[in-house]
């Protein structure tokens, strides 16, 4: 039988979910892709896995869309680095998914936990 | 990472301290960026990969692993060359300004749509002629009907002959290995899901033209044709095409 308190590792969570995360996270503040992949691992204690080769493709089609901006940094004595920050529409759009997310997960916890504390 | 402080600091050494395997990572990196960045960008895609790299291997370093150890985690993160090569090669080819309608469908699959389509319709259009305008005098063989089926038994048909024969079934056999070879040069990364996703609904559409043009079966035939040669050829050939562009493209050093 499955060991229910493992964190459950699963394949990915596609593009949508990635932007979801992305946005939610440089909400707080401006980060270079290193940072996100750190984020996203911290906040989720390891229960998102995180793949630079899905990271990167997201981040350009966001910028694409623009939802995020990016700037190369290069503080003294240290290398190159891309840092993102939400755009006034990316803002929005972090807004926006944050509420559609939490109907979603509401509804889903109802209908899968019946009110019990999730597993 | 690098170099040989217990706590790395790429952010002072160069690609030529980096530690062995991670040097052979990045100029590999390097390699394959170089089919799609100018030298400026590749800089900063390379230089942020060493960043990221140096930070993972640290992760580990001050967990009291070797460096051994750090640098193959940090690895093993990352990704392998290739695909994070071809996630930067796929993100800004995928990300250049086009309409909306290319941005919905992805811009692979629009290249690849619009070369097989253009292809399919010429076969369809020949089909049509070779159909509904059967003209053209007959090419002369050199042996007869009788002779022909003394070896090919009669429910089979005498083949026809003509010019618009044999250029129909030089389209139905060229195309594919041509324009697969084209998408490929044209599409940096993952060139074969390209033609699969585009030339899938290009089938279906063969297929009920196909249906349209019974009771002659020669439409039906094509989509069947499309399904078993096409769609494998022109998919191995984009890939093949695509690998060799990426992988043609001489490093220039900066």
């Amino acid at each position: 039988m499955k060991d229910s308190t493992k964190p459950v590792k699963d394949e990915g969570f596609g593009f949508a979910g990635a932007q979801t995360v992305i946005l939610a996270i440089l909400l707080e503040k401006e980060r270079h892709a290193y940072d996100i992949a750190r984020e996203i691992r911290r906040l989720s204690e390891d229960r998102l896995p995180v793949h630079f080769g899905t990271l990167y493709p997201t981040l350009y089609r966001m910028e694409r869309d623009g939802l995020i901006a990016s700037t190369v940094e290069q503080p003294v004595g240290e290398r190159q680095r891309r840092t993102y920050c939400l755009t006034d529409k990316g803002h929005a759009e972090a807004v926006r998914s944050r509420m559609a997310w939490n109907n979603f997960a509401t509804a889903m916890n109802k209908i899968v936990n019946r009110g019990e504390e999730p597993i | 990472m690098i170099s040989a402080a217990p706590i790395l600091d790429s952010s002072k050494v160069s690609k030529d301290d980096l530690h062995p395997m991670l040097r052979r990572y990045v100029d590999d990196l390097d390699r394959t960026l170089s089919a799609g960045f100018p030298a400026e960008e590749r800089r900063v895609l390379v230089d942020e990969a060493i960043f990221v790299l140096d930070l993972l291997v640290n992760e580990k370093l001050v967990l009291g692993a070797t460096v051994e150890e750090a640098v193959s985690y940090a690895l093993a993160t990352f990704g392998s060359q290739t695909g994070i090569a071809n996630a930067h090669l796929e993100g800004k080819f995928e990300s250049k300004p086009s309409s909306p309608l290319i941005q919905y469908i992805g811009r692979a699959n629009a290249i690849a749509l619009g070369y097989l389509g253009i292809g399919t319709l010429l076969t369809m259009i020949l089909l049509q002629i070779r159909i509904y305008m059967p003209g053209g005098d007959a090419l002369r063989m050199p042996f007869t009907p009788a002779q022909v089926r003394s070896v090919l038994p009669d429910p089979l048909p005498f083949p026809q002959t003509s010019p618009l024969f044999y250029l129909t079934l030089a389209c139905a056999v060229v195309l594919p290995f041509v324009l697969g070879w084209m998408i490929g040069r044209q599409v940096p990364v993952r060139a074969g899901s390209a033609v699969y996703r585009s030339l899938s609904p290009l089938i279906l559409a063969s297929f009920l033209f196909g249906c349209g043009l019974l009771p002659n079966t020669e439409g039906l035939l094509f989509a069947i044709w499309q399904l078993i040669f096409w769609l494998p050829v022109a998919a191995l050939c984009a890939y093949l095409s695509s690998t060799l562009v990426r992988n043609a493209v001489p490093r220039p050093k900066f």
